[in-house]
């Protein structure tokens, strides 16, 4: 069974009483243990896509299938456990809460759980040991370069145990050796059985994950995978 | 989310805008002083009141004309009343005649009066009396004399003035033997009384003692008609049966209760209630200050939930369902406004006892302090819930986006 499935998934937005069809009947389906780059130039629809996929907006038509369950029609409360369960978000601007030290953001999730997690706060310090940093827990992120404020992100997303990793240009901030720790971390979950999914638009970021969608006003144009 | 992180988020975020948090607590602080003082002040009055009737004497009775039902509309001036309803000096003589206790009778009219001496001119209260004032009302003289019985048969314009009467004309100088101009007919002051501050029935430093026979003869009181009388039980116990016995004999005479009789107690619960009325509306005043605050503190959640989309499309993307995100900003309100309104207890507390008490009594209940603290959280609550609200509704996708 498909982890992901998506049928004629359609997104249109009313902008000043114009139309605009961010997504025009997307079907495609993602494996578990998938590595997957989603790519396309800007306004082509990918981060709708990369929204709908993790449930932070639903789409206006269409079925979107989670692990066979159909999440499409879910109320906001419904959507918001998925992400919380399921869903690991690496955003590119890091998005880390600033008044909080490192461990208490990658704590965070647990606030929202549904149950309540065991042992929360020394898996918080494994996934920061995980990423590197181990010695920047008691950190606030201005205290942090952009690298390790988007590894703290990704201890984050892990916390939860989420079956997807969802990025969205994750290293569009950073320089090329922060991109480069940044894409072999994601290697690395993706060879202990994570599913990847990264929005991009860098070809050279994008040519690391086994797979690549190609995005173009709204539509899926190509695929290409090993 | 489980209370304690809760909470910790909410004292960072007041800790983390603290000059703003302040300004915003700053309204609550007002607002509840603002009730706490005027509280204060209404009870403080009460009490102060009700300690005076308290120590007007147990064994006094209040005669006054006119049925009880309206006796907190009427207050003496020595001018006309009801037709019919009239207490009058044979009625009095009756009192005297056939109470089988020993009892002391002081009737008295009160009226507004000017009183002047040189190019000084005071109001003050003209108590217009007979001899036995003095010992009904635990009056003494700090100088001079009281009036006595030919003062009252022979119209003398002698008169006895309040301490604070004697102060304020003849500063320095003993006023005994002065002339003094009340409503601009002269008297002659032969006793000043020794202090006694403020009473129930106004401030006797500021009365003059007339003759009671004057009043009719040089001030227009009706004749014959005694606004207040004043019966003093010489055994404080018997003062029950005294009572029984004036309105026998005055039903008899009258041949209708057009008379009430007050004694310490239903004086007691008289003025209390009328007081309790005046202590709640105090409070409403300082209400209005509270909703001031309150609405202070909607403003600045409202600007607290724009500048914080991003945070609230971080927690929503990590999960957190609407009422975890209502609930962090209403925690926030109502810890903003619940710490205002200690702040507010404690510093209506130092006021009232560091500056308000030399000039008026004031006594802060303990139901004031846990109504005000109570106040302030739900006003928190209440101007809270719009923009707790507003957040919680936010869609993930635009939070995340805002910059």
């Amino acid at each position: 069974m498909d982890l992901i499935q998506l049928s004629e998934l359609r997104k249109t937005y009313a902008i000043g009483g114009v139309t605009i069809e961010a997504l025009a009947g997307v079907s495609l389906a993602i494996d578990q243990r998938e590595f997957v780059a989603i790519m396309g130039p800007s306004g082509s629809g990918k981060s709708t896509l990369m929204h709908i996929l993790g449930c932070l907006d639903s789409p206006t038509s269409g079925r979107y299938l989670l692990k066979g369950k159909d999440v499409s029609s879910l109320r906001s409360d419904e959507l918001a456990a998925v992400r919380n369960r399921d869903m690991g978000f690496v955003f590119q601007a890091y998005n880390l809460l600033p008044q909080m030290t490192a461990l208490e953001n990658v704590m965070l999730p647990l606030s929202y759980a549904a149950r309540s997690v065991k042992d929360g706060r020394r898996r918080a310090e494994e996934l920061m040991e995980r990423v590197g940093l181990k010695e920047r827990i008691r950190n606030r992120p201005v205290e942090m370069s952009g690298g390790e404020q988007q590894r703290v992100a990704i201890a984050r997303a892990l916390m939860m145990e989420p079956s997807i990793i969802l990025a969205d240009e994750p290293t569009g901030n950073l320089n090329s050796k922060g991109a480069r720790e940044i894409v072999s971390i994601f290697k690395e979950l993706h060879e202990e059985g994570k599913t990847i999914i990264y929005v991009t638009h860098d070809d050279n970021i994008g040519a690391q994950a086994e797979r690549v969608i190609r995005i173009r006003d709204g539509l899926v144009v190509a695929e290409e995978g090993d | 989310m489980d209370l304690r992180d809760s909470y910790r988020n909410a004292t960072r975020a007041i800790t983390g805008a603290r000059m703003r948090s302040f300004l915003t607590m700053l309204g609550i602080i007002i607002g509840i002083a603002a009730v706490i003082l005027l509280m204060a002040v209404g009870e403080g009055s009460k009490r102060d009141i009700l300690a005076q009737i308290q120590g007007s004497g147990s064994g006094n009775l209040y005669l006054t004309p006119g049925a009880q039902s309206s006796i907190l509309s009427r207050r003496g001036n020595g001018g006309a009343r009801d037709a019919g309803a009239k207490i009058t000096m044979d009625d009095l003589k009756e009192i005297e005649a056939k109470v089988t206790y020993p009892v002391v009778v002081s009737p008295t009219n009160t009226m507004g009066i000017t009183i002047k001496r040189g190019n000084t001119t005071m109001a003050g209260s003209g108590v217009f009396a007979t001899e036995t004032y003095f010992e009904v009302n635990n009056v003494t003289v700090a100088s001079g004399r009281l009036l006595v019985t030919s003062d009252v048969s022979n119209r003398t314009r002698n008169v006895v003035i309040g301490a604070n009467v004697g102060s304020t004309l003849f500063p320095g100088l003993s006023p005994l033997g002065q002339l003094i101009r009340i409503n601009g007919m002269s008297f002659k002051v032969v006793g000043v009384a020794a202090s006694k501050g403020q009473s129930f029935i106004g401030n006797s430093d500021n009365a003059v003692i007339l003759p009671l026979t004057v009043g009719e003869k040089s001030f227009g009181i009706p004749h014959d008609r005694i606004t207040m009388t004043t019966i003093k039980s010489v055994n404080p116990d018997d003062s029950g049966a005294v009572a029984n016995q004036i309105a026998g004999i005055l039903e008899r005479r009258h041949r209708a209760v057009d008379f009430s009789i007050l004694d310490q107690k239903s004086l007691t619960t008289l003025f209390s209630s009328a007081l309790s009325i005046f202590t709640t509306l105090l409070a409403a005043i300082g209400g209005l200050s509270l909703l001031v605050g309150g609405i202070g503190i909607m403003n600045i959640m409202l600007v607290s939930v724009t500048e914080r989309t991003r945070e609230i499309g971080i927690r929503k993307a990590l999960g957190a369902k609407e009422r975890d995100i209502l609930s962090q900003f209403l925690i926030e309100s109502s810890l903003l406004s619940g710490a205002g309104g200690v702040i507010g207890v404690v510093f209506s507390i130092l006021v009232a006892n560091l500056l308000i008490k030399r000039f008026l009594p004031t006594y802060i209940t303990t139901s004031s302090i846990f109504l005000a603290v109570g106040f302030s959280i739900a006003v928190g609550i209440f101007f809270g819930v719009y923009p707790a609200r507003k957040a919680a509704r936010l869609r993930p996708v635009e939070a995340l986006r805002y910059e």
